[in-house]
């Protein structure tokens, strides 16, 4: 679950003051650095040395002024593990009221995702402001509400670790960009289609979907939606795994028993409870199977399932792309190496740490990893991603012409008879 | 982590050891047969253990840091009928249980299922809370020497239960109390080290129960706090059928 990381973005004014006590600063450090060095997976660290790192943060600590300096401290320390799902999430993320960036947020329809080096429009939700606006996937973000996002992209860009998840990382940080409260205007500047500067004015409409909270988690909107598609092919897409999402979830899966084919769209959920891959896949596979294995430094858990009818058995396309991450990654991976599925798009994101969140006496709260996930052939997934069976490369051209070239090769692929094949065993 | 949490119906096993006792101090000669016995004297003895004849046993939980909260219930109906419902915000209810004859479970990562080999081994185990006799579930039972939780002296206990991986006890030295319990708990997902401690030892109806249980598993540490305990309530068999679906 790394969506929580935009959220500092949001947060970054309430943390200029200096309001945590030096001594509940401290106290929280140690319990950042000493969780890490409890349940770190690999006992080496990767080589990092844990234990010198703690004297030299501890006096950054010490020294911080704001409370953003001091957050900033501990994410630099925690960034010491080039590695996913490791950071300091600020306590102004979980804020309630019209701030509040789940309950007080509006949204413009805008999805942002990173396109032949720019920040471009990959998706525009049906009836949102921003289809009532004419915006169209394939522009390119320049502005919003007069500030230019090169900077924003580039802070990204200059930070080994964020560089690194860079679709993912800029999709959240234009999502918290274009997010406000609800009725309040918001001012994108584009590049059309033909690269002329447009202006567009939007009034932010309610979020979608329904606040799920689940343990130290920020709040998150839960949102699931399904259509049938031309020839009959079925679509399903949620935003993030989380358990309320799971019974609709399994219905709109048997909703497309005898469909000729099923599309699950997995571009954009950035993951969420883990072991909620199972129950997906085990919707999928008519015999006992594996999703992959996390290994802790002691102990390790398999995701193995049985088969729970009622089952989808016809051809399965996943869709993917960088900002599919963490969970989904291990549901399409799995699904790939059974043979179950093809997935199309590009490369996930790489993150794929089983973590937990835990709150602070600071009240910030710190997510740390505490194991690796492999797939069933072994593959780490951290680093590497789930890889395409049918690569979609995105132009600002093919989202121009296409609007979603990516479910485009999807519905060519089922309805070519070249699509994935239903396991047989 | 919702795997963690396979470890909350654990509950009932500390009740299951817990209920042995003994009042004599350590005695540097004794047997693991010895240890276990007492134990089971400790925990109200015989006469106590088999008055029980139903009891619902109603606990929260809460994962404190992770900020995770639920509830755990237990039916019991001697001699070997249980059923678990937990149910933790955010994850869902979790349903476990023996009717005498099939252990079953039904969560919303693997849906219903009947338990086989070590799961159902432990299930049986579990159930059987107002068994005194040990012997019928461990087929070895080693003692390791002395030891200390906390500040209490312990004698540690290696039993090996039937179709299962050793299981390691710390009964105290002075009351043969269970204090601690720690092995291998092995699921439908693999096999994690856990580690569990019983405390607040109250008496109910002559049996020593354990108030306060806190299990750590991975970085997840879980507190069971019993909240209500009732005994001889009608409770209906078919409550511990497997479901049908």
């Amino acid at each position: 679950m790394l969506r929580h990381l935009a959220l500092a973005a949001l947060a970054a004014a309430a943390l200029a003051r200096a309001d945590i006590p030096k001594q509940t600063r401290l106290q929280s450090f140690e319990i950042v650095w000493s969780r890490v060095n409890d349940h770190f997976f690999d006992p080496k660290f990767g080589g990092v040395d844990w234990a010198a790192i703690k004297e030299r943060y501890r006096q950054k600590v010490e020294v911080a002024g704001s409370d953003a300096e001091y957050l900033s401290v501990l994410n630099a320390m925690l960034g010491e593990l080039p590695l996913s799902h490791f950071g300091v999430i600020p306590s102004a993320a979980y804020a309630s009221g019209p701030s509040d960036p789940v309950n007080g947020s509006g949204e413009t329809g805008i999805s942002i995702g990173w396109v032949e080096g720019r920040p471009t429009v990959v998706e525009v939700a049906p009836g949102s402001p921003a289809a009532s606006a004419g915006v169209k996937p394939g522009w390119i973000l320049l502005e919003v509400d007069s500030r230019p996002v090169a900077p924003v992209v580039r802070a990204i860009w200059n930070d080994p670790a964020q560089r690194n998840l860079l679709n993912l990382k800029v999709a959240g940080a234009m999502r918290a960009l274009l997010a406000g409260p609800v009725g309040q205007p918001v001012q994108a500047v584009f590049l059309d289609g033909r690269l002329r500067k447009v202006s567009v004015s939007m009034r932010r409409a309610p979020a979608q979907g329904q606040i799920v909270r689940f343990g130290e988690l920020p709040p998150i909107r839960a949102r699931i939606e399904q259509r049938r598609l031309p020839g009959g092919i079925g679509y399903i897409r949620f935003n993030v795994f989380m358990m309320p999402l799971l019974e609709p979830l399994q219905r709109a899966i048997g909703s497309y028993r005898g469909a000729p084919g099923l599309i699950l769209d997995l571009r954009g959920n950035p993951g969420g409870v883990g072991a909620m891959a199972i129950p997906i896949a085990a919707k999928f596979v008519d015999a006992p199977a594996s999703l992959g294995i996390m290994r802790m430094r002691a102990g390790e858990t398999r995701f193995r399932f049985s088969p729970q009818p009622p089952l989808y058995s016809g051809r399965l396309v996943v869709l993917i792309d960088g900002t599919s991450a963490s969970t989904s990654e291990i549901l399409a991976a799995g699904l790939q190496e059974l043979g179950r599925a093809k997935l199309v798009g590009s490369r996930t994101a790489g993150a794929v740490l089983p973590s937990v969140v835990e709150k602070l006496p600071c009240g910030n709260r710190l997510q740390y990893a505490f194991a690796d996930f492999r797939t069933p052939k072994g593959v780490l997934l951290e680093g590497r991603g789930a890889l395409p069976d049918v690569e979609v490369r995105l132009t600002h051209q093919s989202l121009l012409r296409d609007g979603d070239p990516v479910l485009r090769r999807a519905l060519e692929l089922l309805r070519g008879n070249r699509g994935a094949q239903a396991v047989q065993r | 982590m919702k795997t963690i949490f396979r470890a909350l119906p654990a509950i009932v096993l500390a009740l299951a050891s817990a209920m042995a006792l003994a009042q004599s101090p350590a005695q540097p000669t004794l047997t693991a047969e010895q240890v276990l016995d007492k134990s089971v004297e400790a925990s109200g003895g015989k006469q106590n253990l088999t008055k029980l004849k139903t009891a619902i046993l109603r606990a929260t939980m809460e994962a404190p840091a992770q900020g995770l909260q639920g509830s755990v219930v237990t039916y019991i109906k001697a001699p070997n009928k249980i059923r678990v419902e937990t149910d933790i915000a955010g994850i869902g209810k979790t349903l476990q249980g023996f009717d005498g004859k099939v252990a079953w479970s039904k969560d919303p990562i693997q849906g219903l299922r009947r338990l086989e080999g070590a799961e159902k081994a432990a299930m049986v185990r579990t159930s059987s809370v107002v068994s005194t006799d040990w012997r019928q579930f461990y087929t070895k039972a080693t003692y390791i020497g002395t030891d200390k939780v906390g500040d209490r002296s312990v004698h540690v206990v290696e039993v090996t239960p039937k179709d299962a991986k050793p299981v390691r006890q710390f009964f105290d030295a002075e009351t043969f109390l269970l204090l601690k319990q720690t092995g291998v708990q092995q699921g439908p997902m693999g096999e994690m080290p856990f580690e569990a401690f019983f405390t607040d030892y109250k008496e109910f109806e002559g049996l020593k129960i354990p108030m306060k249980q806190i299990v750590k598993v991975g970085p997840i540490e879980i507190q069971i706090l019993m909240k209500e305990i009732k005994s001889g309530v009608p409770v209906e068999d078919k409550l511990f059928a497997m479901p049908a679906n």
